[in-house]
């Protein structure tokens, strides 16, 4: 089995906190400029982003990542490339007015519904609530990324707006292939705690709103903010 | 006089969407060929993982009577009042006498922020034991580490064919022993400074609240099987088999019940193995699983007829094939201790009593090593100190 190194890991986990971080920073920023003119022009956005990505490099406490790797380890790569596909967005301004409006349609409803099916699976196997483990095949990733293949095929079928999201599904793959990030498992490269979370969320705003909208949802790709 | 909306082409911008629809999936196909290429090409060239076989020793048929030599409190870094959770490993350097080694956690109490991992080795000309050590820090490990470690907790030692001594400790982050993460150390002879290797990916969910705590059974393959134990909510044990680097080859779990945890493997032959855990259900017995493959698979089986009160055990298979238990005899409370034996496993018999305290002093966590002619054991000693005793192991009657 290939783990991958803690200089790399350490790597990794900085690069990802980093982006993390970055969207953060503009989402706070975003919420601010209604009040703040100062912060609406796109060079302070794109200044603070990158300090907030750039603070994980700092040395051992004052690095966020310093604590957040305690709490939370590193994120997973999906969600990193996610993350990194949000902030391109941001900063691609389409021809269409309402192409801003679909900057944050990176994951729709086939890609949370697996995402959330799989990661209830997977933690329900590991808590004990079902007598399976899910999580030590990862480390024979052969089958695993066969599957993550077909699951995309399976996202273009249904949901060909899920471009973005297999996009980085296969991001998150192709690294764990060839670096082995995040830990050498490749379930910690396609997904992680909060991707489940906020797949689960997406999964139910589609119910709720498909139950009170009185028919099938038809448009797999309505984007959810 | 507000500027007129901009105009936009219809065609242009339908197009425009279209393309941003198809434009990842070319992506995504080369993607997933190249991953599939890497991994396919990967499984291919790796070295073949044979099935896991016990190394296992046999050197008299006749039984062995056990008569204590020798009892001690191993010493304590200075100011420091609490120790717990022992662990033993034999070195073994070609032309030195085999030299024994034990580490455990000294600090203030249990997971106070001040608890670091310390040892001492049973110099073997002398046979004294040496000044306690500091074997791991916390703050230093968190700065190889990368990220902040909250608390230090049980080590557990093994000593590899080229006789690197690898330490496998607990760390965690926020919330307590639920918290924890095993941290994979390495030094060289056993000589300090040990080196952290990484993190063992034991767990999905922020690869939290896996712990180590009993001994690894060797292989065959100079490989080690490490036990290991979830414990959120359910508990449950595993089995870690590690190549003869030490590095992570497998995952695999020992029970399918949620109450167990701290598993002891020994092994009746090389392919039959036996884990003996820890009760935390109300039954208070010891709890046992089996393989009948060198440990690539486990089945549950009924309990020991020995009691446990939720307090680790120790095991071991001695020369003459016979095993041997340290464990609490007790249901509730760990102010006894003894010595079980047994010539298959199943049916026990309590052969030393080590430990008769009063019900608020605890005699817990041992370990349990061969070196020679000579059965070792360690325990927590009151919390304050670990005890060391030695048995020569003689052809009985």
């Amino acid at each position: 089995m290939n783990l991958p190194d803690l200089v790399s890991q350490g790597i990794y986990a900085r690069l990802a906190w980093g982006v993390i971080a970055a969207v953060i920073a503009i989402r706070m920023l975003n919420g601010a400029s209604r009040r703040a003119a100062w912060v609406r022009g796109p060079a302070v956005r794109r200044l603070i982003a990158a300090l907030a990505a750039a603070s994980m490099w700092l040395p051992n406490e004052l690095s966020p990542a310093f604590w957040a790797g305690m709490l939370l380890q590193a994120p997973s790569v999906t969600l990193a490339a996610l993350c990194v596909a949000w902030i391109w967005r941001c900063e691609r301004p389409g021809p269409d007015a309402r192409d801003s409006a679909r900057r944050s349609d990176l994951w729709p409803a086939a890609p949370a519904i697996t995402t959330a099916t799989a990661g209830l699976l997977l933690y329900a196997g590991v808590f004990a609530w079902l007598p399976y483990d899910l999580y030590s095949p990862g480390f024979r990733p052969l089958a695993g990324t066969a599957i993550a293949a077909a699951i995309a095929v399976l996202w273009r079928a249904l949901s060909p707006a899920s471009g973005v999201a297999a996009l980085c599904l296969g991001i998150a793959v192709l690294t764990h292939a060839t670096m082995r990030w995040p830990t050498g498992n490749l379930w910690d490269a396609v997904l992680d705690p909060f991707l489940v979370a906020w797949s689960i969320v997406t999964a139910m705003r589609i119910a709720i709103r498909s139950s009170l909208a009185g028919r099938p949802d038809r448009d797999s790709d309505r984007k959810l903010a | 006089m507000p500027p007129p909306p901009t105009r936009i082409d219809p065609d242009v911008s339908r197009a425009s969407r279209l393309l941003r629809r198809i434009a990842p999936w070319p992506l995504v196909a080369l993607a997933f060929a190249i991953a599939l290429t890497v991994e396919w090409r990967a499984v291919t060239t790796a070295a073949v993982v044979s099935p896991p076989e016990a190394a296992i020793e046999t050197t008299t048929a006749r039984p062995l009577a056990l008569r204590e030599t020798r009892r001690e409190l191993l010493p304590m870094p200075p100011d420091t009042p609490a120790a717990h959770a022992s662990t033993l490993a034999l070195l073994r350097i070609p032309g030195e006498a085999p030299q024994l080694l034990a580490y455990w956690f000294a600090g203030t109490r249990e997971s106070a922020p001040d608890v670091r991992i310390v040892g001492s080795r049973l110099e073997p000309g002398t046979q004294q034991w040496s000044p306690a050590f500091v074997a791991v820090d916390r703050h230093q490990l968190s700065r190889e580490l990368g990220y902040a470690v909250r608390r230090l907790g049980n080590p557990v030692a093994w000593v590899d064919a080229a006789q690197r001594v690898h330490l496998f400790v607990v760390a965690t982050g926020l919330g307590g022993w639920a918290a924890s993460r095993v941290v994979h150390l390495i030094a060289d002879r056993g000589n300090e400074p040990f080196v952290p290797q990484r993190v063992l990916p034991l767990s999905p969910f922020f690869n939290t609240s896996t712990l180590v705590r009993t001994m690894p059974l060797s292989l065959t393959d100079g490989g080690a099987l490490l036990p290991a134990y979830f414990e959120l909510g359910n508990r449950y044990p595993v089995a870690l088999r590690l190549d003869r680097t030490g590095t992570l080859l497998q995952l695999i779990r020992i029970s399918s019940r949620s109450t167990m945890l701290q598993p002891a493997l020994v092994a009746l032959d090389a392919r039959h193995l036996l884990a003996f855990m820890r009760d935390h259900s109300d039954a208070h017995r010891v709890q046992v699983a089996e393989s009948a493959d060198g440990g690539a698979s486990w089945t549950d089986r009924a309990p020991l007829d020995l009691p446990n009160p939720n307090a680790s055990i120790a095991a071991l298979r001695l020369p003459d094939g016979s095993l041997v238990l340290a464990l609490n005899p007790v249901t509730e409370n760990r102010h006894q201790l003894a010595l079980a034996r047994s010539r298959d496993g199943r049916d026990w018999t309590i052969e030393q009593a080590l430990e008769n305290g009063n019900e608020d002093e605890e005699y817990s966590y041992p370990s349990l090593i061969v070196v020679g002619d000579e059965l070792h054991l360690t325990y927590t000693w009151k919390r304050r100190a670990i005890a060391h005793r030695v048995y020569r192991m003689r052809e009985g009657m």
